[in-house]
């Protein structure tokens, strides 16, 4: 009896400890291909990327899941085989893309050897409810240009990118990341002021992709405003806007 | 003290070490100032463009370079960034075409004091919300949002990149968000003899662009427009004498600048 006392004492804990915890739980992660074998290397760009997005998302209690910088950089990164981004909420990719024959590409350091494609993760961002990714950020020229990327969102709900070429600025990532934190702007407001500012009347096409309208409309960082719920049924539609520089 | 008793210590603590963690981690949250510890990255001229630069097309005559031009040094700059969240993200019932949006953007920025007389305007732009069917890789419904518009400003007669404004509008030509770097004062800091187009060309095919590039630049990509004109630069406070190639790309119906220095 006394040690089935004991147990209920316990579970009572954990649930909670599970109620206490879950803002611990973001995490945030981050691929930097800033050197090429065959392209023109980005370094230090990626580097200060990164050195922008750990220091405001740390500054909020998140922790960073993984960090891989160019040859350590591949597939599985990208959830292509479950894991990799899907263990964080929000993912922040630098570095080049292509777009050849309407796909478009995100180059690894070896590239055109190696790189990644829509069709790798078709359905395969945040697999289940219950998966964290939320946001991907696709800092690199081109990829949305071809929509078939919102096919990757099985349930996480946006991605933020380019459907142009686009100058390799890090302030782009600084700015964005103090919108959204220190201005408390949805993540699509944070993207199209942070591009407008940085990247002005380069003439930069500019893209906000969304699993739902009420994401794209209504998604904050946690902490700093409303986050919209996941879709339940994948209803293989996505939303997006667009604008220039 | 008695087994039991240790037992109620240990659950005790491990509870007070939860709550302790969980405030100090909320506590982590609530914290919204900026990152002083962001590193600031290392000082750049023009940033580099991230990508090849060999498969253009030239569809434009080269122009006549200007021989010598004068350099100068920004002294100050207006600068305005408004953004209205909400009316900005809204479907709207209809938004300005591209021929009422000039002239209603002209009366709207009678507030932030007009448009400056050494403005001109770069293109008006509609712009929707896409629905999407990814499966069938069509558009399912289209929806009004806002009408870009874009000025550039002008010195001596040259554009200015990377100084100008840029307009949101709403149904009305209402300001949804304002962008706005507007130069308004500059000093003579000395003069440069500039290259000639076709060898601005010739460095553009080079790769030797002034700022690096995230990308490759499709093949036939066409430039459909070469220009003189400065390149502000915001770290330096230098308005730098620049080649751009307007070249439109992929399915872009916009053109995108390729910057080239265009020094001696």
């Amino acid at each position: 009896m006394k040690s089935h006392k004991r147990i209920s004492v316990l579970l009572c804990l954990a649930i909670l400890c599970v109620f206490m915890f879950p803002v611990s739980a973001y995490q945030f992660s981050m691929t930097n291909v800033e050197n090429y074998d065959s392209q023109t290397d980005l370094y230090p760009d990626g580097t200060s990327s990164h050195a922008y997005v750990y220091n405001w998302l740390t500054g909020q209690g998140w922790s960073q899941a993984f960090y891989h910088v160019d040859t350590s950089v591949d597939d599985t990164d990208f959830a292509t085989s479950g894991g990799g981004l899907n263990n964080a909420d929000f993912h922040y990719h630098y570095g080049h893309g292509d777009w050849i024959s309407s796909v478009g590409y995100l180059d690894y350091s070896n590239y055109p050897t190696s790189s990644l494609v829509r069709t790798e993760v078709y359905k395969k961002w945040g697999t289940s409810l219950i998966s964290a990714n939320k946001w991907v950020v696709l800092d690199s020229c081109w990829a949305l240009l071809d929509l078939q990327w919102g096919g990757a969102l099985k349930h996480s709900h946006g991605i933020l990118g380019f459907a142009s070429l686009k100058y390799s600025d890090p302030t782009l990532t600084n700015t964005f990341l103090d919108n959204c934190i220190t201005y408390d702007y949805s993540l699509y407001t944070s993207w199209r002021s942070a591009t407008q500012s940085v990247l002005f009347e380069d003439g930069t096409q500019v893209r906000v992709v969304f699993d739902t309208e009420d994401q794209l409309q209504n998604d904050h960082l946690p902490g700093h405003g409303t986050v919209a719920s996941s879709e339940i049924l994948d209803d293989d539609t996505i939303y997006y806007d667009y604008w220039y520089t | 003290m008695t087994p039991l008793k240790t037992k109620w210590v240990i659950i005790s603590l491990i509870f007070a070490s939860c709550i302790i963690a969980g405030v100090a981690v909320i506590g982590g949250y609530m914290w919204s100032g900026s990152s002083s510890d962001a590193i600031t990255p290392g000082d750049q001229t023009l940033a580099p463009l991230q990508g090849s630069t060999e498969k253009l097309i030239l569809e434009s005559g080269f122009p006549k370079a200007p021989g010598t031009v004068p350099l100068y040094k920004v002294k100050s700059v207006e600068t305005i960034q408004e953004v209205n969240e909400k009316l900005s993200l809204t479907v709207k019932n209809r938004i300005p075409t591209a021929d009422e949006a000039p002239a209603l953007a002209e009366k709207s920025l009678e507030a932030y004091g007009g448009l400056p007389d050494d403005a001109s305007l770069i293109n008006a732009i509609p712009l929707y919300r896409v629905k999407y069917n990814v499966t069938t890789g069509t558009e399912v419904e289209k929806y009004p949002v806002r009408t870009q518009v874009r000025y550039i400003q002008n010195i001596d007669g040259y554009p200015v990149f990377k100084a100008g404004i840029s307009l949101m509008l709403g149904e009305n030509g209402e300001i949804l968000d304002i962008y706005k770097n507007w130069i308004t004062a500059y000093e003579k800091s000395g003069e440069s003899t500039v290259i000639s187009a076709e060898d601005g060309f010739k460095k553009l095919k080079e790769g030797k662009t002034s700022a690096e590039l995230q990308g490759t630049i499709p093949t036939g990509s066409k430039v459909s427009a070469i220009e003189f004109g400065y390149y502000y630069d915001k770290k330096s406070d230098d308005l730098k004498p620049v080649w751009v190639y307007k070249t439109i790309m992929g399915t872009e119906t916009e053109p995108f600048n390729l910057y080239v220095d265009a020094m001696a």
